[in-house]
């Protein structure tokens, strides 16, 4: 049985198992290899998307779940703000390996693009859940700086900082 | 056995060794090194991009593909850099050479008449239609170098010493950069059912239930060799899962009270040999002078824990063996591939593709071995190896646990003796030392070929990388090289010299105290290196140390020069200690000679702190006797976000001084800072690793009581 999924704004039906991981469908069935495994748990989420507007670990949601939904991978992650940040990310260098990172960029872009400029605090917190290994963590955090000063300079955030 | 000096020299590399220019407006290096994001091919091509004057955009590498590629050591020990940087320059420095050699003879016109700009020659300032890759087809790339063509002096350098973008995380970001996105039509999954123990033997299997389920393939079994092969990950997931339920494994009885790994490490024998003296006193080592100064520190079991699995993928024909992997040396493990298969190397070729950040031996090889393996138990289909979280945290060779005793004695504020014993395991253990194979599968095949760590580097690398302390001061240094701990071990990043500035920079500061000088300027007393003596006034000088620190808060430095031949690091760390270390701010100051990327360096001595930090803070292998744990992340913690401090990093250039390698130069001294900022904070010298809320309440306690 086909599962019914809009990825990156694309109806698909996916057949892999319904009650495989939707990582498996996403990297092996519709090539969107972007999105890594890390840990199979829930533990450093390298392998974020965003399913309905949430946060999921794809190692562990299945694709039974993601059935009518709306899922977004790295790569359909796009629009001004997203350039912005890939653009940061390249400029200061925010990665060593960068397997982290697809995962870390799905979760800073969710953050910048609200409409209240995000604190250093803030940007750390949203990233609690993610694991980096090369200590590259002060380059991501510097990146993310440069993209939310970037965007303040589009007048992008209303007044006030969360 | 002839000597050394009879040894036939090593034939000369060919130009087309290192170089090919058959793709128009394109030079592609050659290299034996890998990516293993580090940054090392971006610096490599600066090197050959300078001395070509061809922008860096036009340089592309192809990396460790044993077909191809020139024959290199592994991408190891901060190296790279310092050996295959000169390499490539000069052979660079050839090929400029040989193409303005061509060039004149295709313009008829002396050479002094010809410039080149980005590969276009000009004649007299005039563009003329003949380039690089025109003039290439003149180039005989098949004869040995000759070592025409001169380097450019330091001075002239536009390329090399500026910071390039690193274009490459946008294709990272994309999908299809690393190995784990291999994904050929009809590719198999396999998984090796790892032993719960080195020792274990495995007593009974039920492989017919596995076999029925839906998807799998194959199940594997000789001798105490476990693996499973299915069509899809998914399915190999739940083979994997039943497997592991349906195996039996004999594990050697354990005692009634299971010892710590320390105590392991301290109860077993070990060969003990002087690395360094300069004669400081007749007593055996470590027996302590009554009126000596002495204190012991030890370090525990510490993972790589790559963020990505270690993964291979492998096919397996009659005549044929191909295999792609993360390995940090496709020429070793290529010959260890052959000797398991029992086939000729040159019927193996083993390629590089990147994954995630390794930091030393991790599991690499063990999951290209596994699909070679698997591969070979299903002739001619591609077989994907991918290791499961459990598997990296048991299974990976872990870091030694080590235990570092100095005694000192102080004349006034001066150390006038110094004597330290290192203890340590082996930091060795890859495919092909110590002629063994060093790798899982083969060993649950084939006891011959079972895994021992007999052997660890030779003096000063190993676990004695670092046991001499830079300072101007008598010393007698012995290293305590226990073999056959019951632990698989290997090369961690920085090897032995993490725990062992850990320890001397920490001691330092105890004298410190005890001769009533500021840790900065009693170092300084005893350092004569002018180099040492920069890094180490910069990074305090950044870190404002002469401020004096509100309670709760404690500042600490730490120094070192890796390996004591390479890259001078100091480190100054700002901490909040309660019941948990709060890291506050982190300065670093850092000379590795003729900077290359100063961004690279940056990036690379930033996350040599974090990785400290969080084995300082956090890492230990947990254990129940000799039989490794974790079963998770949760198991394991690592630094997170939301404890990173801001960093700052100096990088002081020297282009008259060669570059040296950067990726192992801050763990130590950031170590050895945090303990200092910790006990500086505290008032409590902490002596054992990590420094966890559960030591800290203990210290305190203990101090109280």
């Amino acid at each position: 049985m086909a599962t019914a999924i809009t990825v990156n704004d694309q109806r698909v039906e996916v057949a892999t198992d319904a009650s495989a991981p939707l990582i498996y469908a996403l990297r092996n069935e519709l090539g969107l290899r972007g999105t890594r495994f890390g840990c199979g748990g829930e533990d450093c989420s390298a392998c974020l998307v965003i399913v309905d507007s949430k946060q999921q670990c794809s190692c562990t949601y299945l694709v039974s779940d993601a059935a009518g939904k709306t899922v977004r991978t790295v790569e359909g992650i796009t629009g001004p703000i997203a350039d912005i940040l890939r653009r940061e990310f390249v400029s200061v260098g925010a990665a060593q390996c960068g397997y982290c990172l697809s995962g870390i960029f799905v979760t800073a872009h969710e953050l910048i693009a609200g409409k209240q400029r995000p604190s250093t605090e803030a940007i750390k917190l949203s990233l609690a859940r993610h694991l980096c290994r090369c200590g590259a963590h002060a380059a991501i955090l510097r990146g993310i700086r440069q993209a939310i000063d970037a965007i303040e300079q589009i007048g992008h955030y209303d007044h006030g900082e969360r | 056995m002839a000597n050394d000096k009879d040894a036939a020299p090593e034939p000369r590399e060919c130009l087309g060794a290192r170089f090919d220019l058959s793709t128009d407006g394109i030079a592609i290096l050659k290299t034996g090194k890998v990516e293993l994001g580090q940054g090392i091919l971006l610096a490599l091509r600066q090197i050959a991009a300078e001395e070509l004057d061809l922008s860096p955009a036009r340089l592309d590498a192809i990396s460790g593909d044993t077909a191809v590629s020139p024959f290199e050591a592994g991408t190891v020990g901060s190296m790279s850099i310092e050996t295959s940087g000169p390499l490539v320059r000069r052979s660079a420095a050839e090929l400029r050479h040989e193409l303005f050699d061509a060039a004149a003879m295709r313009l008829q016109a002396p050479r002094s008449e010809i410039t080149a700009t980005d590969g276009h020659f000009h004649l007299n300032g005039e563009p003329t239609s003949e380039t690089y890759w025109t003039a290439a087809k003149d180039v005989r790339f098949d004869l040995p170098m000759t070592g025409k063509g001169t380097p450019k002096s330091r001075e002239s350098y536009a390329i090399v010493g500026t910071s390039l973008p690193m274009t490459a995380l946008l294709q990272r970001l994309a999908g299809g950069a690393y190995i784990h996105d291999i994904n050929s039509d009809g590719m198999m999954h396999g998984r090796i059912i790892r032993k719960p123990h080195l020792m274990a033997r495995l007593e009974t299997i039920d492989a017919e239930s596995v076999e029925k389920l839906a998807g799998v393939v194959r199940v594997v079994r000789e001798n105490d060799l476990v693996g499973v092969i299915a069509d899809s990950e998914h399915s190999l997931e739940l083979a994997v899962a039943k497997l592991e339920r349906r195996c039996s494994w004999h594990i050697p009885p354990a005692p009634d009270t299971e010892p710590t790994v320390q105590e392991i490490l301290a109860q077993a024998s070990s060969i003990d040999s002087v690395i360094h003296t300069n004669d400081v006193s007749e007593l055996e080592p470590m027996e302590f002078d009554e009126h000596e100064l002495t204190a012991t520190y030890t370090k525990p079991l510490i993972a790589h824990g790559s963020i990505g699995p270690s993964c291979g993928v492998a096919i397996v024909t009659d005549t044929h063996v191909e295999v792609w992997t993360h390995s940090q040396n496709v020429f070793a493990l290529r010959e260890q591939i052959a000797r398991v298969l029992n086939v000729s190397a040159e019927t193996v070729r083993v390629r590089h593709k990147l994954a995630a950040g390794c930091y030393g031996h991790n599991g690499s090889d063990d999951a290209a071995m596994d699909a070679v393996l698997l591969a070979s138990r299903l002739a001619g289909q591609t077989v994907r190896v991918q290791w499961s979280r459990k598997d990296e945290l048991t299974s990976e060779p872990f870091g030694s646990p080590m235990r570092v005793q100095i005694g000192a004695t102080l004349s006034g504020s001066r150390i006038s003796t110094w004597r330290l014993a290192t203890r340590s395991g082996t930091h060795i253990q890859r495919p092909g030392w110590n002629g063994q194979v060093n790798l899982l599968a083969p060993a649950a095949l084939d006891d011959a070929l079972a895994l021992r760590s007999d052997a660890d580097l030779p003096p000063h690398n190993g676990g004695s990388k670092n046991a001499v302390a830079l300072y101007d001061f008598p010393q007698h240094v012995t290293y305590q090289f226990v073999p056959n701990l019951p632990f698989r071990l290997s090369a961690l990043r920085s090897l032995g010299a993490f725990a062992n500035v850990f320890a001397i920079e920490s001691f330092m500061d105890e004298l410190a105290e005890i001769a009533n000088l500021d840790p900065v300027e009693f170092r300084l007393a005893h350092l004569s290196d002018e180099r040492a003596r920069a890094v180490i006034r910069r990074a305090a000088e950044m870190a404002n140390w002469a401020d004096p620190c509100s309670p709760g808060l404690g500042r600490g430095l730490g120094f070192a020069r890796f390996k004591n031949t390479g890259t001078y690091c100091a480190v100054a760390v700002l901490a909040a200690v309660e019941e948990n270390v709060e890291l506050r701010g982190i300065w670093a100051a850092v000379d590795a000679g003729l900077a290359i990327n100063p961004a690279g360096i940056v990036s690379q001595i930033e996350g040599g702190i974090l990785q400290a930090a969080s084995w300082a803070l956090k890492e230990e292998v947990p254990t129940r006797g000799t039989l490794p744990t974790a079963k998770s992340w949760k198991d394991y913690p690592i630094l997170s976000f939301t404890e990173v401090p801001e960093i700052f990093v100096d990088v002081i250039s020297r282009p008259e001084c060669p570059s040296t390698g950067v990726g192992e130069a801050s763990l130590g001294p950031t170590a050895g800072a945090i303990a200092n900022a910790v006990t500086s904070a505290l008032g409590i010298r902490i002596r054992d690793l990590p420094l966890t809320r559960d030591r800290i309440i203990a210290a305190v306690m203990g101090a109280d009581g």
